[in-house]
């Protein structure tokens, strides 16, 4: 009961942040009647403004609902493998890894000369982060305590965000655009960016479904998984595939915003408890409500100047890890 | 007797020192941060942004070495012509300390918004001057320049050649159409920063008549946009400098609310040269930009400076 409460208690807020996010906090005066002749007409009737919400405003509320959902599906499926609260990508260096390898691409350093080249370049950085993290922090021995885990995340993304700095440096010349992108801003997001995230959203978001039963059974503790029929080496590895092309994607399509896959999951923990197969599907949803309100905030904080939405997550989601360390280290 | 064989010489000496003594004119100023002395007119000069090789270039100075982020093509080309070659000292945001020293210079140019933490390394070198270039207006370049000619014994010539600039942008003034709304900015690959009235750019548009819109009260000199707000902006006249190709600019002219602008609509969409509108301020980049902009009012169509 609770579940189903909490449920449609965070698809109302997300519908009512995506409608919001139609129309409010624009250089034009934007009515919720633009707004409706924009989604449901496609701006084809209405005039101008309607025009502008079907063609800036759509797709921006469905970027920020997709990247949401991405990183919140991500934070669920690596707290769930790890069994660590504070799992998720910044916190364990996959967000700055990313950030690092698509800085490398659009700087042009190093640029793999075909089409798809800068997701394939954001993954292969979070992978490369990901990997050192779990070998420095030893994520899968029983015995480590949590925090080293996080400590190496830490060091890992600081070791990123200082390389991604050297590459600003070095190539001067794209210093301003990669300084904006790493800021993570929605602010330019269109058609491109949502195509690019539908596609990895929806596989993602499937194979994180597909893992939440044995998720739960990990849950238990991996002796009592493995008894139980669960192949960890292999259940790892796919949580490991898909929790890269969540964040990558996000990551290519809007740069990294911080703090949402460690928010939400945290957060539906109070209410659900455990269960995988609610606790995924529902970060996926805080996740996307995360996002819409915190690019809601940074349009209305400097309004009609927009200041990034990652500012935004960090700044709630800064406190936020504090509290939650507290409690779980 | 080996005593008085080396009188002459030493006398020779003395002549020589006084006669040096004589010659030089001390120069004593001070640029809003520090006093500096120069014992003579410096003769070996480091400038670490590219509006201080401008004025430098207004006194026909060449200087011994120059922040140029290894790219001299970024220089305005009719800097360039007019000094020549210098030595390259790395990056405006990151110049080298041991390259500098190297040069053995008798006066350092250093920009006050980017090199102020670097400015006891600089002076321990030779006298420096921090003096503002980045986020500078019109008005405010040209006071740098006085200073500057006054630090190189060449107030005179500098004054005359801020009077010349004056009159020539008072002359395109003169020529353009008054009141037209014009905004200027820079695209990179995923952004786009319009220069309002408080850059650069845009206090040179509007020193020649010309209205620039700005994106709020109290905006920075240049703020990012998006295309949402750039369609509020909706400005007479967009001059673009584009940083990178494809550009922003590229991706949002192929979707169709790029029509709705009235600079689209009317034809008045131009490009300039992103390096000579955005990196370089200074006399001769206040000419170069009055000139592209009244070129392109007049004309209609995108002057490319070379």
């Amino acid at each position: 009961m609770q579940r189903s409460f909490a449920a449609v208690g965070i698809l109302l807020s997300g519908a009512g942040l995506f409608w919001l996010s139609l129309y409010s906090w624009s250089p034009f005066t934007l009515t919720a009647t633009d707004a409706w002749n924009g989604l449901v007409h496609q701006g084809r009737v209405g005039g101008n403004m309607a025009y502008i919400v079907a063609q800036l405003r759509v797709p921006r509320a469905v970027c920020a609902a997709l990247v949401g959902a991405c990183l919140g599906l991500a934070g669920a499926l690596m707290q769930g493998i790890t069994r660590n609260r504070l799992a998720s990508p910044s916190l364990f260096g996959v967000t700055a890894g990313a950030a690092l390898g698509l800085a490398l691409f659009s700087t042009g350093l190093v640029a793999p000369p075909f089409a798809g080249g800068a997701l394939l370049m954001t993954c292969l950085g979070g992978a490369l982060a990901w990997f050192t993290v779990f070998s420095l922090g030893g994520a899968w021995s029983p015995t480590t305590a949590q925090g080293r885990l996080v400590l190496a995340g830490v060091a890992v993304a600081a070791l990123c965000a200082a390389l991604t700095r050297l590459t600003v440096i070095l190539v001067e010349a794209q210093a301003q655009s990669v300084l904006n992108w790493l800021a993570g801003s929605l602010a330019n997001v269109g058609a491109a960016q949502v195509q690019l995230l539908w596609p990895c959203t929806l596989i993602g978001g499937l194979w994180a479904l597909w893992c939440a039963p044995r998720l739960n059974l990990i849950n238990l503790g991996e002796d009592a998984a493995r008894s139980l029929g669960v192949g960890i080496a292999s259940l790892r590895l796919q949580v490991f595939v898909a929790s890269l092309l969540l964040v990558g994607a996000s990551v290519c399509a809007v740069g990294p915003i911080g703090f949402v896959g460690l928010i939400a999951p945290n957060i539906l923990r109070q209410f659900l408890g455990n269960d995988y197969r609610w606790l995924i599907p529902l970060s996926a949803t805080l996740g996307a409500v995360i996002v819409l309100g915190a690019d809601l905030l940074s349009r209305a904080v400097a309004f009609p100047v927009e200041t990034p939405a990652g500012v935004v997550t960090a700044l709630i989601g800064a406190p936020f890890f504090l509290f939650l360390a507290r409690r779980a280290l | 007797m080996r005593m008085l064989r080396s009188i002459p010489t030493l006398a020779a000496c003395v002549l020589a020192f006084s006669s040096s003594l004589l010659s030089a004119a001390p120069i004593d100023l001070n640029d809003g941060q520090h006093a500096v002395h120069l014992p003579d007119a410096p003769k070996r000069v480091v400038v670490l942004e590219f509006s201080f090789l401008d004025s430098l270039a207004a006194v026909d100075v060449t200087p011994v070495g120059a922040a140029d982020d290894g790219d001299a093509n970024r220089v305005l080309p009719r800097v360039r012509q007019a000094i020549g070659q210098w030595q390259s000292v790395g990056l405006r945001s990151q110049p080298s300390i041991e390259e500098i020293a190297r040069l053995k210079p008798d006066l350092i140019v250093a920009d006050l918004n980017r090199h102020q933490a670097l400015y006891s390394d600089l002076a321990s070198i030779a006298p420096t001057l921090l003096l503002p270039s980045r986020g500078e207006d019109y008005q405010g370049s040209l006071k740098s320049a006085e200073l500057i000619g006054k630090a190189l014994g060449k107030s005179a010539q500098m004054e005359a050649r801020i009077q010349k600039n004056r009159e020539n942008l008072k002359a395109i003034a003169q020529q353009i159409p008054a009141g037209a709304s014009v905004l200027f900015g820079v695209a990179r690959e995923d952004s786009f920063s319009v220069h309002g009235p408080d850059s650069y750019a845009g206090s040179v548009l509007e020193a020649i008549g010309l209205k620039v819109p700005s994106v709020r009260a109290n905006a920075a000199p240049t703020e990012f946009v998006s295309l949402e707000q750039l369609l509020a902006l909706d400005p007479g006249w967009l001059l673009v400098g584009h940083y990178r190709r494809p550009s922003i600019v590229d991706s949002w002219s192929k979707q169709p609310l790029w029509q709705v602008l009235g600079a689209v609509r009317n034809k008045h969409v131009a490009e300039v040269d992103g390096d000579s509108w955005a990196r370089n301020r200074g006399v001769l980049a206040s000419e170069q930009i009055a000139e592209d902009a009244l070129a392109i009012l007049k004309g209609g169509k995108a002057v490319l400076s070379q």
